[in-house]
C-alpha cells in the first residue's frame, strides 16, 4: 500500500509536484500582497467592466474634480478629474492593464531568453560563453532609456516596440545572473555525481542546474517586473511609452506634475497605484522564493 | 580474506595501460597521471592508496572519462574495459558505460545530491536512464537500491529530501544510486573520509556485502591503509602519477618491495606498539610540474643510488600480476 502510494508521488513530474504544492501553498501567501495583486490581476482583465467611466471620455465641464472627501468633489468621480476631466478612478484602473501586460510580457520573452542563454552560457565552454557574454555587455553598456527614446521615436510609439525594445535589456541582465549561478552550481557534487551516472548534458542542464537557479529567477522576476513597471513609467513620463489617449500609469504621473499644487490627486493616485504594485510584487516574490526551497518550505 | 586466492585466476574486468593524464597550465604541464598500469579482475577489490596529489583521483576521473576539461586531458594510454578501449569510442557511447556499467560513489555526500529533488527522484535517475523502466517498476527498483543500503523504511524516504538525511545515509544513498543498475565495476574515490569511523565500518561492512552478491569489482581510492587492509585483494601505491608498487593485500603488509611502501606502513600508528614517535617520510612529494629526472622517490629515499637519480626503474614482475618499479629489486 505504501509503496504504491509513493510510486505515485514519486513518478509524479517534479514541475506538477510543484504547482500543486505551490497553489496548496497559496493559502500561506503573504496576505496584503496577495490581495493587492488579486485587484491589479482583476483589474487588468476586467478593467472595463470596473471602471465606472470610461477613461478616454473627454467632459471639459468636470474638469480638475477633486475626489470625493474634498469640498467640491462628487460621488461620480470618486479619486477625482483630470484636466481634461477624464475620471482617475477608471483611468488608474484600466491603466493596470498597460503597465501589467508590458512588464508581463517583457518579463516573459526576455527573461524567457535571458534564463536560456544564461544556462547555456555557464555550461558550455569558453567560445560560446564568451561570444554571449560579450553581446550581453554591448547590451548593458547601453543608457536603456536613450536607446529606448531613439528606438521609439524611429518606429513610432506602441505597445510593440516598448516590448521590442526593453525585451533585451532584460534578457542581458538575466543572462548575466543565471550565468553566474550556472557557474557555481555545475562545480557541485551533484552535478558530478549526474555526469558519473551517465546523464546527457541537456539533462544534467535541465534538471540538475534549471531548477537550482529557479529560486534566482524568480526573485529577479519579482525586481525585475517593479523595475519595469518603472521603466514603463518612465518612458511615458518622456513622452515615449505607449500612445495616449490610453491610460498609463507613468503618462497619467507625467500629465499630472503640472497641477501638482493644485489638483495632487492626478499624479498621485496613479503613483500610489505603481507604489502598491511594486511593493506588492517584491513581497510576493520573496514569498514564492522560500516556498519553492525546500529547505525553507517547512518553517 | 579468504577470496583472495581465488580473484587471481578470474578474467580481467578493467585493464588501464600506460594511462597519462596531464595538466596543461600556463606555466608549465602538470603530470597528474604519468603512465599508470594495473588491473581490475572480476569481483576484484583492488585499492589505490599514496599521498594527496600523487593523482589517485584523476586516475579514477580518467577511468570515467571525467577529467575537467578544458585544463586536463588524457593524453596517452589505453583503459580496456571487458577488452573495449574507453578512450576510443565517442561520448554519448562513454555515457552507457557510466552509471551502468561503471559506477563512482564521490567523497562528499553532503554536496553529492540535488538539494531541489526527492531522494527517490535522484536514485530514479540512473535506473531511468540505463534500464529505461519508468512509473511503478522503476520505483520498485529504487526501493530495492535503498533497501540494499539498508536505509530503514525506504517507502517514506523516498518523498523526503536531502536535508533530511544524515551526513552516512546520503552517503549509502550515493552508492544506491551508483549500485541500483547493477554494474560490474565501483570507483571509489574515498567515499568514507567524512564520515565518522562506526558510520564508516557500517559502510565498508555494506559495500563489500553488495559485492559479495553481485561480483562487483570496486577500486578503492584512500589513504587509509586500514581500509586497504580490510577491504582490498589487491594493492596498488601510488606516487608523483605513476604506481610504484602493485602486490596482493597480505604481501604487501607483509613485505612491502618498494622503500615508498614501506615507508608509508611505517608511519602507520599501530596500537599497543611501542615506538617512541611514530616515523615520518622526509620532505614532501614532489611538486608535479617538475617531477626529479629517475625515480621520482629519490631524493626521499633511504636506499637511493647513484642509478636511481638519471633513470627510471622499469616494472620487475613479482608474479601473479604483482610488480615494482625500483632498482633495488631490478638487481
Amino acid at each position: 500500500m505504501a509503496s504504491a502510494s509513493s510510486t505515485q508521488i514519486v513518478m509524479t513530474n517534479v514541475w506538477k509536484l510543484r504547482l500543486i504544492s505551490m497553489v496548496s501553498g497559496l493559502k500561506r501567501a503573504p496576505k496584503i500582497p496577495t490581495v493587492i495583486l488579486g485587484i491589479l490581476l482583476a483589474f487588468g482583465l476586467f478593467g472595463q467592466w470596473l471602471a465606472p467611466h470610461d477613461p478616454i471620455s473627454i467632459d471639459l465641464a468636470k474638469s480638475f474634480t477633486p475626489p470625493v472627501w474634498h469640498e467640491g468633489g462628487s460621488a461620480s468621480n470618486i479619486l477625482g478629474t483630470d484636466k481634461l476631466g477624464r475620471d482617475i478612478l477608471s483611468r488608474v484602473i484600466i491603466g493596470s492593464r498597460v503597465s501589467l501586460a508590458l512588464s508581463l510580457t517583457i518579463i516573459a520573452l526576455g527573461g524567457g531568453a535571458g534564463v536560456i542563454l544564461g544556462l547555456i552560457s555557464g555550461y558550455s565552454g569558453r567560445k560560446v560563453d564568451s561570444l554571449i557574454q560579450r553581446g550581453v555587455e554591448v547590451i548593458l553598456a547601453m543608457p536603456t532609456i536613450l536607446v529606448a527614446l531613439v528606438f521609439v521615436f524611429t518606429v513610432g510609439r506602441s505597445f510593440e516596440s516598448v516590448m521590442f525594445i526593453l525585451s533585451p535589456f532584460l534578457a542581458a541582465r538575466f543572462t548575466r545572473i543565471v550565468r553566474g549561478e550556472t557557474l557555481s552550481i555545475r562545480e557541485r557534487d551533484f552535478v558530478a555525481v549526474a555526469k558519473v551516472i551517465g546523464t546527457p548534458s541537456w539533462m544534467i542542464l535541465l534538471r540538475h542546474i534549471l531548477p537550482n537557479v529557479f529560486n534566482t529567477v524568480i526573485v529577479l522576476a519579482t525586481l525585475e517586473v517593479g523595475h519595469l513597471i518603472l521603466l514603463e513609467a518612465s518612458l511615458s513620463f518622456l513622452g515615449v511609452g505607449v500612445p495616449p489617449p490610453h491610460p498609463a500609469w507613468g503618462l497619467m504621473v507625467a500629465g499630472g506634475r503640472e497641477f501638482i499644487s493644485s489638483a495632487y490627486w492626478i499624479a498621485l493616485f496613479p503613483g500610489l497605484a505603481i507604489l502598491f504594485a511594486v511593493l506588492s510584487i517584491n513581497l510576493f516574490g520573496d514569498w514564492l522564493r522560500d516556498t519553492l526551497d525546500p529547505r525553507r518550505r517547512q518553517l | 580474506m579468504t577470496e583472495m586466492s581465488t580473484t587471481k585466476d578470474r578474467p580481467i574486468l578493467l585493464d588501464v595501460k600506460d594511462l597519462k593524464t596531464y595538466f596543461f597550465q600556463r606555466r608549465g604541464v602538470l603530470k597528474a597521471v604519468d603512465g599508470v598500469n594495473f588491473t581490475v579482475r572480476a569481483g576484484e577489490s583492488v585499492g589505490l592508496v599514496g599521498e594527496s596529489g600523487s593523482g589517485k583521483s584523476m586516475t579514477c576521473l580518467s577511468i570515467m572519462r571525467l577529467v575537467p576539461k578544458p585544463a586536463a586531458r588524457i593524453v596517452e594510454g589505453q583503459i580496456l574495459f571487458n577488452g573495449q578501449d574507453l578512450l576510443s569510442i565517442d561520448e554519448s557511447d562513454m555515457r552507457e558505460y557510466r552509471g551502468s556499467k561503471i559506477a563512482m560513489v564521490m567523497q562528499d555526500p553532503q554536496t553529492s545530491m540535488n538539494p531541489v529533488f526527492t531522494v527517490g527522484n535522484q536514485v530514479e535517475e540512473p535506473i531511468k536512464l540505463h534500464l529505461k523502466e519508468r512509473g511503478a517498476q522503476a520505483m520498485q527498483r529504487v526501493l530495492d537500491a535503498l533497501r540494499a543500503v539498508r536505509i530503514p523504511s525506504p517507502e517514506d524516504r523516498v518523498k523526503q529530501y536531502p536535508h533530511q538525511f544524515s551526513g552516512g545515509m546520503r552517503q549509502r544513498v550515493v552508492a544506491a544510486m551508483g549500485l541500483a543498475t547493477s554494474p560490474e565495476l565501483l570507483v571509489a574515490d574515498e567515499p568514507t573520509t567524512s564520515l565518522d569511523v562506526t558510520i564508516q565500518a557500517q559502510f565498508l561492512g555494506l559495500i563489500r556485502d553488495i559485492q559479495k552478491e553481485h561480483g562487483t569489482s570496486v577500486i578503492w581510492v584512500t589513504h587509509d591503509l586500514g581500509i586497504v587492509a580490510q577491504m582490498c585483494d589487491r594493492v596498488n601505491v601510488m606516487y608523483a602519477g605513476r604506481i610504484v608498487e602493485s602486490a596482493e593485500v597480505q604481501k604487501i603488509y607483509k613485505d612491502p618491495q618498494h622503500p615508498y611502501t614501506k615507508a608509508l606502513l611505517d608511519s602507520v600508528p599501530v596500537m599497543g606498539a611501542r615506538r617512541p614517535r611514530l616515523y615520518q617520510i622526509d620532505g614532501q612529494p614532489p611538486d608535479l610540474r617538475s617531477i626529479p629526472t629517475g625515480c621520482s622517490f629519490w631524493p626521499r629515499c633511504p636506499a637511493a643510488m647513484d642509478i636511481c637519480k638519471t633513470e627510471y626503474p622499469p616494472a620487475t614482475h613479482l608474479g601473479g600480476d604483482d610488480f615494482v618499479h625500483c632498482w633495488l629489486a631490478e638487481k
